[in-house]
Formats: structure tokens, C-alpha cells, sequence
């Protein structure tokens, strides 16, 4: 526009046009810089923490991957929502619609960035097994803790999502990392005091979060239909109580004995997240009127799915996957009949034997949606 | 039958050529001159194509008109509409090189019409009631005269219209385009034929200079030195540039029907050029303006202007 000022002695160019010009520029370098973000810089982490495996150093690489979820949260919560009200605000003030702009997709960003954290979901579960076999050096923070707990979470996501082949990969080291950690935690002493029972409460916590995702993994199985749900969690734990049967007691004593009575247990506060996440999308299931004892019976409302658990869970409002998990899988493994899985576990049975005599009940009187 | 005073029926003025007329013109000068005369083919229709020009008035009008425009059309056409356009050619021709057209009127009693003769406009001086028309030396021993007294009456005179700056003005405007080589300065030109590079001469910003310069002298034009590209303007002026060429076309092509219309009341002639589905100046400027506001997009402004 120099040109333009030195040939007329005034611009001629509207402002609207320059505002166009200024933004499709804008918009070319948000693109661009949007993608080196999410691309290079989700690369760059990755590249130097496998390089920090290469070299043995375990706990420098699950630094970084610290800082690489970090930064992904960062991205994800906050700076990709920026970007994306930047690029609208950018297209409202677009006049031409022959100039040729560059071809942003806000939602492009959302599934590259969740591409590069599936990696690094597998990538922190697979240091778990790494960081195990590793002596933590002083004044490090606890990633395996970090990692293991996050594994959870993704474990519960993966779960809930309907993606067996993430939950399969993850399964196997947050089982192991678990156990570990139960391992170093445990009390050492045999002497029953208040002081060891409080050790083992603590230590039980993980295995109780493991317990519960299981659970889970056969509710959603049944849920949606989906057997690979289900083959993914039962065949690492197949495959892990085949090689070490005398587990079994030790989880049953922590089924029992591995929550507080009076007061909030260890890890239950993430528990009962996932319990209410598991509520809701049970509450998506359909209803439908239903009547017990003849005419003169009691009016109510059925869940309508095919499987009894499913519909229990969905009308009783109960959603604890560790007693799901004792009572359908622990208990029916070699040896698991003769030890005490807790009530829940033990009337969870007979309860859903009667819901689903109660639900043929209702399809017999022809209930209504 | 129309006056005959204001004619002869005698050619009087001399015909030679300019010294120097023979001299390669530099090349933007060239394409300028020639885009100019290109205004001038807008009468041209396309094939299926209506005309845009034709004569209006009685039919014996209408065949004397044609007859004046035959005699400058070059060849002369079986259809009037043909021989108007080829007389309007001409005139914007001559406008184009020199800012001006002479044409002398000439009476043919026997016919009971007039012609047209173009002659050359340089070495001609503006006086109160003549043309003083002096050849220049060089031709003298081709001619039977040295000067000659043109009467007004006798001739027909086409400036270019005052909103391109008339005679003088184009005739400037040409002096501006011919000051600046396009190949680079002087002594530039003689390092390369020395095959020298000058190392401290930076070629790309005489080019931009020279582009503001041409720019510059044909602002009123808008013409766009045959330049598509955007290396130192937004597209916004380009196309700006563009339909300010269009808008000198349209004024152009009135002014000249406006000429001709005078020339055509002075002989007598009942008949006028009308001009049919192309934009008149104002419609140019209204789509500039409606481009400006933003109502009207680059391909939209385009179409909208014939």
C-alpha cells in the first residue's frame, strides 16, 4: 500500500479490505503455529523421552513425560478452546469470499492432540512396569504413584469409551504396578494393631481401584454389548491367577478388610467418581411402566436391556465394580467359592436371579415403554 | 439537403510525416497508445451478439451520416453500424498518439456529401478563426507547399475529453512514459552490452520505481501497465485500477459520439449515434463505489460492467 500512497497520495484500499488482508494472514500463521504446537511440540517429548529409555534413565524420561501431560492438559482444557474462538473471530470478520483463506479445522487440533495423548497414555502405562524394576533416586518425585494413578484414569476412560484394544494395552501394567506398590506398602509387621490395619488400608488402595475398574470392564461389557470389553480385562487376570492362584486370598482379604468402616477409605473420593460417571451413563438407559401382582399390584418402572446386571445396577442405583467383579469373576476362579468376598459380592447373585425373574414377569403383562 | 458552408470541397491540408515518426517508441508509451486505441473497439459486436452502436434518425440522414463515417473507416462496409465503428477506430487511433484528430471536411457537390480527411496534427497553430498547418522541413521537397491556412469551418477537430486531461494532458502523460527506460538506466544499459553486472545497482527497486512512475502518470487512466501480477499492490487497487480504465472507455466512447453528434449538426445531418448495453461512466463509478462499500465482490464488479 506504499505504493498505492506514493502513486494516488491516498489509499484507495477500504479498511475492510485491509482487515481481510490482516486477518487471512493472521488466520495462515494461527494454522501454521497451531499445528507446530500440537505436532512438534508433542514430538519433541516423545523424541526425548524414548531417547532417556535408550540410555536407561527411567526416571529423567517419566519427567518428562510429566511435563508432556502437562502440557497436553494445558492444550486441551484451555489453549486449543483459545485457538479455536481466535479462528472464529478471525472467519466473522472475513468480507471476501473469493480470497483463498487457509482451511482451519478446530476439530483437526482436538483429534491430533488426542492422537499424541493415546501415545502418551500407552507410553506412561508401559514406564509403570520400567519404574518398578527401578530403585527411585532421592528428592524424585513419585511418577510411579503419578503413572499409576493416571493409568487408572485412562483405564475407567477407555472403559467407558468402548475401546477394548487401549484397555487391553493398559490393563496388564497398572495389574502389575498395582501389585507393586501394594507390595512396598503392606505392613511388614504381623502384629494385628490399629497401626497395621491403617498400613494395610493404605496399601489396599490401589488394588481396590483395579478391583473396581474391573468390575466395570464386565458392567460396560454387558452394557454395550461388547465382549471384547470384557476379554480384555478377564484375560490378564486369567492369565495372571493361573500363574500366581495363592493371590486369590489376599484380595479377598482386601475386598473385606481394606476399607475403613467409619471413615472415608484411601483413594475412595476418585472411586466415587467413577461410580457416579458409571451412574450416569446408566441413567441413559430406557424405562418402561411396569406392575407387580395382577391388577390390584404395584405400579413402577423397568430399565429396558438385555442384561440383568446392566438393569440391576441401572434400577438399584449399584455401581461397585470390585463386588461385580467378586461376585461374577473372583469367586467362580478355583478356590475362590470357599472364601468371603464381602456381602455385596454374595448377594449380588441372588439379586440379579430375582430382578430377572421380576423383568420376565413384566414382559409376560406386556408393559408399556 | 444540409448547409454547405462550412466546408470545402477541395482538400487543402498538407500530408507528411513527422520526423522521427519512424523511431522505435519506448515500450510502455507503445502499450499504452495501443491499449488506448484498443477503447476503441467496443463498438465491435461478437458473433449472435446485438450491436452496441447503430444511427438513428431518417433514413436519408442516416445514409449521409454513413457516408462521413465511411470516408475515415478505412474499408468501407456494406452495414452503417460497420463504417460508425470503423470512424470511431480512427478517431480514438489518432487520439491515441497524439491526444488529438484533425480531420478536414470535405464538400462533394455531385454527391451531395461530405468526407473526412485526416492530416497530420503536428506543426499545426491554433489560430483565432484558422489552422496554421507549417510541414517541417524534412518534407518540404515532397510538398508544393510549405504552409497553408486551414478555415475552421473546413475542419474537425477531437481532443481527448477534459476528464482525461485533454490533449495536452495525454499528450504529458506520453512525455512521462517515454522519460524512464523499463531496461534500466542509461549507463545500466551500457554495463550489460559490456556484459559488466553493476554490483551497487539494484535492478528489482528501479523496477518498483518504475512502476510507481507509470503508475503515477496514468493515475487518471487507471491503466495497469499490462501487469497482472500483486508484487507491490493489494488486489483491491488493481481491480480499482481496472474499472477506473473501464470508466476512462465509457467516457471516451461518449465524448466521441458527442463529437461526432456536433460534427454531424454542423453539416446538417439529422441523425445520431446511439449506444446500446454498455456502462455509461456514472454505471462505472457506481460499481467502483458499490466495490468500495464491500456490496460488490472482485467477480461480481466485473460482471457488472459492459
Amino acid at each position: 500500500m506504499r505504493m498505492e500512497l506514493e502513486v494516488e497520495g491516498t489509499i484507495h484500499t477500504p479498511v475492510w479490505y485491509q482487515q481481510d488482508l490482516v486477518c487471512k494472514s493472521q488466520a495462515e500463521s494461527l494454522s501454521e503455529s497451531v499445528k507446530t504446537i500440537i505436532e512438534s511440540g508433542s514430538r519433541f517429548f516423545q523424541d526425548w523421552s524414548d531417547r532417556l529409555v535408550r540410555a536407561n534413565r527411567v526416571w529423567q524420561s517419566s519427567a518428562v513425560l510429566g511435563r508432556y501431560l502437562e502440557y497436553l492438559n494445558k492444550l486441551e482444557q484451555y489453549h486449543l478452546s483459545f485457538f479455536k474462538s481466535y479462528a472464529d473471530s478471525l472467519k466473522a470478520t472475513r468480507h471476501l469470499r473469493d480470497l483463498p483463506w487457509p482451511d482451519i479445522k478446530p476439530e483437526l487440533w482436538s483429534e491430533a492432540a488426542r492422537g499424541f495423548r493415546e501415545k502418551l497414555i500407552r507410553a506412561m502405562a508401559d514406564h509403570i512396569v520400567l519404574l518398578s524394576l527401578s530403585q527411585k533416586p532421592e528428592g524424585v518425585p513419585d511418577y510411579l504413584g503419578q503413572f499409576i494413578h493416571e493409568t487408572g484414569e485412562n483405564l475407567f476412560n477407555a472403559l467407558l469409551g468402548r475401546r477394548a484394544g487401549e484397555a487391553q494395552a493398559l490393563i496388564k501394567p497398572y495389574l502389575a504396578g498395582t501389585l507393586v506398590l501394594f507390595d512396598r506398602m503392606k505392613p511388614s509387621s504381623p502384629k494385628p494393631d490399629v497401626w497395621t490395619e491403617q498400613k494395610l488400608q493404605i496399601a489396599a488402595a490401589p488394588v481396590l481401584d483395579i478391583l473396581e475398574l474391573s468390575g466395570y470392564g464386565k458392567l460396560f461389557s454387558e452394557l454395550y454389548a461388547d465382549g471384547q470389553l470384557w476379554a480384555a480385562v478377564s484375560g490378564v487376570w486369567d492369565r495372571f491367577l493361573e500363574k500366581s492362584p495363592g493371590t486369590l486370598p489376599w484380595l479377598a482379604a482386601i475386598i473385606t478388610g481394606g476399607t475403613p468402616r467409619f471413615q472415608l477409605p484411601h483413594r475412595g473420593l476418585v472411586r466415587t467418581t467413577w461410580s457416579m460417571r458409571v451412574q450416569q451413563e446408566l441413567n441413559r438407559l430406557p424405562q418402561r411402566n411396569s406392575m407387580r401382582g395382577g391388577t390390584s399390584g404395584i405400579f413402577g418402572s423397568d430399565v429396558i436391556h438385555s442384561s440383568p446386571l446392566a438393569r440391576y445396577c441401572a434400577r438399584y442405583d449399584f455401581h461397585n465394580g470390585r463386588d461385580i467383579f467378586a461376585a461374577l469373576y473372583l469367586s467362580k476362579q478355583p478356590g475362590g467359592g470357599e472364601l468371603d468376598w464381602g456381602r455385596g459380592a454374595s448377594d449380588l447373585p441372588e439379586s440379579l436371579r430375582r430382578k430377572e425373574e421380576a423383568y420376565e414377569e413384566g414382559e409376560q403383562n406386556g408393559e408399556e415403554e | 439537403m444540409g448547409k454547405r458552408n462550412s466546408s470545402r470541397n477541395k482538400r487543402n491540408a498538407l500530408h507528411f510525416v513527422s520526423p522521427g515518426a519512424y523511431d522505435t517508441p519506448p515500450l510502455y508509451r507503445h502499450m499504452f497508445q495501443e491499449d488506448v486505441q484498443l477503447m476503441g473497439h467496443f463498438s465491435r459486436s461478437r458473433r449472435n451478439e446485438k450491436p452496441s452502436l447503430r444511427l438513428e434518425g431518417a433514413e436519408e440522414e442516416v445514409t449521409r451520416a454513413t457516408s462521413v463515417c465511411a470516408s475515415i473507416a478505412g474499408d468501407r462496409h456494406y452495414r452503417g453500424e460497420e463504417n460508425i465503428s470503423g470512424a470511431i477506430e480512427n478517431v480514438v487511433l489518432h487520439l491515441a498518439y497524439d491526444g488529438k484528430a484533425l480531420f478536414e471536411v470535405v464538400d462533394d457537390p455531385e454527391n451531395s456529401a461530405f468526407s473526412l480527411s485526416s492530416f497530420n496534427p503536428d506543426y499545426v497553430w491554433n489560430l483565432v478563426f484558422s489552422y496554421l498547418q507549417v510541414a517541417p522541413r524534412a518534407s518540404w521537397k515532397y510538398l508544393d507547399r510549405k504552409y497553408t491556412v486551414l478555415a475552421k469551418s473546413a475542419v474537425w477537430r477531437v481532443d481527448m475529453p477534459q476528464e482525461l486531461g485533454g490533449a495536452r494532458g495525454f499528450r504529458s502523460v506520453l512525455k512521462e512514459m517515454s522519460a524512464w527506460s523499463s531496461l534500466g538506466p542509461e549507463f545500466y544499459q551500457h554495463d550489460l552490452e559490456r556484459r559488466q553486472l553493476p554490483k551497487e545497482f539494484v535492478f528489482g527497486d528501479y523496477r518498483k520505481a518504475h512502476q510507481i512512475q507509470l503508475y503515477r502518470a496514468t493515475r487518471e487512466w487507471g491503466w495497469n501497465g499490462r501487469d497482472w501480477s500483486l508484487d507491490y499492490i493489494t488486489e483491491y487497487y488493481q481491480f480499482y485500477r481496472h474499472l477506473t480504465f473501464k470508466w476512462a472507455q465509457a467516457v471516451l466512447r461518449e465524448h466521441i459520439a458527442g463529437e461526432f453528434h456536433s460534427l454531424f449538426r454542423r453539416l446538417g445531418i439529422s441523425a445520431q449515434i446511439v449506444v446500446e448495453g454498455l456502462s455509461s461512466p456514472g454505471d462505472v463509478l457506481e460499481v467502483r463505489e458499490q466495490m468500495r462499500a464491500g456490496a460488490l465482490d472482485f467477480a461480481g464488479a466485473t460482471k457488472a460492467i459492459r
